[in-house]
């Protein structure tokens, strides 16, 4: 990597009090997001990728009780940075969007006014009639038929797809360095989803930045990621550009995880694939890899030997000791 | 059930309340065995003041004013578990049949519900004892009809709330009637808040219990409740203050103590405030 | 031919509103085969599997389970031919039953002793992969996975001949959708169970099908065997769906067809073929006509007036597959 990386996050562990206790959500996460990249997180559910996405925005939820490590954005140290130069960072440089558009959108507002709010955050210094323009041009720009009309209507008026497009608008206005998008199309049919995904290949043509994928689909993220991390229980445990990645898996658990998708030419007696056992409990102590246990390659040491995150090939890291 | 139960111990007021109402019912149930004959008359000790024999004084009847306020929390109590018992069984029925049945049944029932809401309890309490006469047994009937749409509604809304849950309509799948999805399934779901409406409705119970005695609509004399009491009291107010004074506190306690306790079952119960399963 | 174990005639389901939520359908369900219906949000795929299980009742036409009409059983006897899981599997448990009540549940409803059946039952839990401990909890107390292994032993506890699974996978992580799915198959194997698969999910249906009906808004598009129909795809719908589905192998992604717009509301259906608002092959006939389903090849069905067809004369000038990329 000849540049350092607009995203460098390094043994990030994040803890939640719980009332079972003390639970270990991220155990160490190290990843980089290079910049023009889109950067694909797939995991299952449980594996922290959420919990990463607000602890890269500093919107971890209070009873997020201790946090270490370090993450790096450009210059910016954001473990050590005030809650207002956050915030200030989220209107400008950072985006994110949600999985339910709904749960981002305030109700009693306008699409209009969610929009010109985003121009007038950034304080750009224009006036109304020319943050109107603005907003009507990303609307059709996303994609979406009738920006006029649009721009006056309440997000319950509109379609899911429809305001994921708008909630991808907003974020586009802010003119991010790093947008993340936290399963996007998750909640929207596959047609719909096909539209959405061509929308985000599309944008990278409209922004410089990097994008930061969240996903639990592999045919999703192989499709539109350049660089690809997988996570699991709390853990980035492979890192890679995408060809690399699904060519070559080098971790156990991406290699059963890829196993476990239903193949184009899957011979139909042939048993479906699965990986056995249960995801690490969140409250479990691991002294070894995280992955031990479900592990049909694990050797005593990965019980109590943690493997670090290291170079196997270039830009291909892994966290195993048998990779 | 032990849960509910540690929740409200857990809670300052809830533990105040229960203690309170525990104590209140205790003293109710074993009323005749704590408290002499709350009927002996002992005319020449009336309007006396609290003493080692009378703790609480005596009325104008020269009757043990402690024995009376005991057995006066024994009607109290028997008014509110019956009011309770009818409310709660006749409301079930009536808001399951509006919610889960058509919109035939729904609306005569929604309309019933409206009718006897629409009343002020006390004036509507009033209008009926005109027409069924007075005495407890009528107050009973009288109370229970102007608290029972609050237990139908509420009971309604529930099941409202669950009517399209795929549990039901997957034990419509494997063939339950009707009947046995009501009794098994919907009741005891909506179970819940109907019994916090009810340990709301206690103490409103007990008020207007008290309040249509006092007016000589209840409980009739020589029959201790603290509605007559209070009346009595007033009655003979300049000769002693002693009886308004502990009969009203009584009712005043009483009202406290279960509406702590009803708050308290409420914050145990309803899931929206309750912390964890 | 042999009479079907199910068939569905000219099936009709109107909410108010009115939402034609089912449109005319019209299918067979043969006795031991795996049907799956795909479909996206609005397209009935879910109003039909309930109509089949009579949770609906049918607006106008049937459906016939063994050549006579579902409403004309005795309630009790129909209940024990066709069984339903329902998608969320967690909240179709009663919250207040154990789990021992939930699966005695069944044998009660139709007056069979447990004492005679419960060993029946113990056997089936042994072959769902249920452990014992979990007869002693409560719904919310069991996993996911397991709550939809309680709603498939449920299901089967009256030995049914046919089971229908709305979305059996949704929700459920790669890792583990692979096990339901062979849990699934091996049923169908010891029980001689009919399927009928409800799912949105094309690689989970590829997989476990003999036969695919594509829904769209209300209406059966194209129905045909599931190699036939995956690999020649007749309906513009039906090809744009089976392409939209992600492909992880590089060398192996189609070429992409992403439709035009929104799917319409089932409340304003388009005129015409439903579809016609998101074609890129629109012609003039589609926007008034309503296409017929009509016979492609052996088995293979469409409802389509310019369908992709290989070597026939009216299919000739239809549009090849992926011209619309």
């Amino acid at each position: 990597m000849s540049e350092f990386p607009l995203l460098s996050i390094r043994g990030l562990g994040v803890d939640f009090t719980t009332s079972r206790g003390r639970a270990h959500v991220l155990r160490g996460v190290d990843l980089d997001i290079a910049r023009g990249r889109i950067v694909g997180l797939v995991g299952e559910s449980g594996s922290g990728k959420s919990t990463l996405a607000l602890a890269i925005l500093g919107l971890l939820p209070p009873n997020a009780g201790s946090v270490q490590g370090s993450i790096r954005f450009d210059d910016v140290d954001l473990l050590n940075s005030s809650a207002e130069s956050l915030r200030s960072l989220r209107g400008h440089r950072i985006a994110m969007i949600f999985q339910d558009p709904m749960t981002a959108l305030n109700p009693v507002f306008t699409v209009g006014t969610h929009l010109r709010d985003v121009l007038n955050a950034k304080g750009s210094g224009e006036d109304a009639m020319e943050h109107n323009k603005r907003a009507l041009e990303m609307l059709a720009k996303v994609g979406i038929p009738d920006p006029e009309q649009r721009l006056k209507a309440y997000p319950h008026e509109l379609s899911g797809g429809m305001r994921q497009r708008v909630m991808i608008a907003m974020a586009l206005l802010t003119t991010p360095d790093l947008l993340i998008a936290d399963e996007p199309t998750t909640a929207l049919d596959v047609t719909i989803e096909a539209q959405i995904v061509s929308l985000i290949r599309e944008m990278r043509t409209h922004v410089r930045g990097s994008i930061l994928f969240i996903s639990h689909s592999l045919g999703l993220v192989s499709e539109l990621c350049d660089d690809v991390a997988v996570m699991y229980a709390g853990a980035v445990v492979e890192q890679a550009p995408s060809v690399e990645l699904f060519a070559n898996p080098r971790h156990p658990y991406t290699r059963a995880l890829i196993d476990c998708e239903i193949g184009l030419d899957d011979d139909d007696g042939q048993k479906l694939r699965s990986i056995p056992g249960e995801v690490l409990d969140p409250l479990a102590v691991a002294p070894g890899c995280t992955f031990a246990a479900r592990c049909s390659l694990a050797e005593p040491r990965c019980h109590d030997q943690a493997p670090q995150f290291r170079s196997v090939a270039p830009k291909h890291g892994v966290a195993c000791f048998r990779a | 059930m032990s849960t509910i139960f540690s929740h409200i111990w857990r809670s300052s007021t809830g533990r105040f309340g229960l203690i309170l109402a525990v104590a209140i019912i205790g003293s109710a149930a074993f009323a005749p065995w704590l408290a002499g004959d709350p009927n002996r008359i002992d005319v020449f000790n009336r309007f006396a003041g609290p003493s080692w024999q009378h703790w609480m004084g005596t009325d104008h009847l020269g009757r043990d004013l402690f024995s009376r306020i005991l057995h006066g929390a024994r009607i109290a109590m028997e008014v509110a578990a019956a009011v309770t018992a009818i409310a709660l069984s006749l409301g079930t029925v009536l808001g399951v049949a509006a919610g889960y049945g058509p919109r035939q049944v729904e609306r005569p029932i929604l309309i019933l519900f409206d009718i006897l809401y629409s009343f002020p309890n006390l004036i509507f309490a009033l209008a009926l004892v005109a027409i069924l006469g007075p005495g407890l047994d009528n107050v009973v009937i009288i109370v229970a009809m102007t608290v029972m749409p609050h237990f139908g509604r509420i009971a309604r809304a529930q099941v409202l709330r669950l009517k399209h849950a795929p549990f039901l309509e997957a034990e419509r799948v494997l063939g339950a009637s009707t009947a046995r999805i009501v009794f098994r399934h919907v009741i005891p779901n909506i179970a819940g808040p109907l019994i916090v409406v009810a340990g709301m409705e206690v103490p409103a119970v007990i008020t207007i219990e008290a309040g249509l005695s006092f007016l000589g609509l209840g409980a009739r004399p020589p029959l201790a409740s603290w509605g007559t009491l209070l009346h009595d009291g007033y009655t003979y107010l300049s000769q002693s203050g002693w009886p308004v004074f502990f009969a009203g506190m009584m009712l005043t306690t009483a009202t406290l103590a279960f509406t702590l306790f009803g708050e308290a079952l409420r914050d145990a119960i309803d899931p929206r405030l309750r912390m964890d399963p | 031919m042999p009479l079907p174990l199910v068939a569905i005639r000219n099936l009709s389901v109107v909410f108010p509103g009115p939402l034609r939520a089912v449109d005319d359908v019209s299918l067979d369900i043969a006795a031991g085969e795996t049907l799956g219906v795909v479909g996206e949000s609005g397209s009935g795929k879910s109003t039909l599997a309930k109509t089949i299980v009579d949770l609906h009742r049918p607006t106008s036409g049937q459906v016939m389970f063994e050549g006579q009409s579902s409403q004309a059983f005795d309630r009790l006897w129909f209940r024990r031919q066709a069984q339903l899981v329902f998608q969320d599997a967690a909240s179709s448990l009663s919250p207040r039953l154990t789990v021992r009540q939930l699966l005695e549940e069944p044998l009660r409803i139709h007056g069979l002793a447990i004492g005679e059946h419960w060993a029946g039952v113990r056997g089936l839990l042994g072959a769902i992969g249920l452990p014992a401990q979990v007869l002693d909890k409560y719904p919310h107390q069991v996993s996911g996975g397991q709550a939809r292994r309680i709603a498939i032993a449920r299901a089967l506890v009256l030995k049914p001949r046919l089971l229908i699974a709305d979305e059996p996978t949704a929700g459920l992580d790669v890792s583990i959708q692979g096990d339901l799915l062979n849990l699934l198959r091996g049923l169908q194997q010891s029980f001689g169970l009919t399927y009928l698969i409800v799912s949105h999910n094309l690689n989970v249906i590829r997989r476990v099908t003999d036969r695919v009906a594509v829904m769209y808004l209300g209406k059966l598009v194209e129905i045909g065997s599931t190699k036939s129909l995956f690999s020649r795809p007749a309906h513009p719908y039906a090809a744009a769906l089976i392409a939209a589905g992600p492909v992880i192998d590089p060398l192996r992604r189609r070429p992409r067809i992403v439709l035009r717009g929104e799917i319409p509301s089932p409340l304003r259906p388009p005129p015409g073929c439903r579809f016609h608002t998101r074609c890129h092959f629109v012609r003039d006939r589609c926007r008034v006509e309503v296409p017929p389903m009509a016979r492609i090849a052996e088995g293979h069905e469409t409802a389509c007036h310019f369908p992709f067809v290989a070597s026939s004369e009216e299919g000739s000038d239809a549009a090849p597959l992926g011209a619309g990329v």
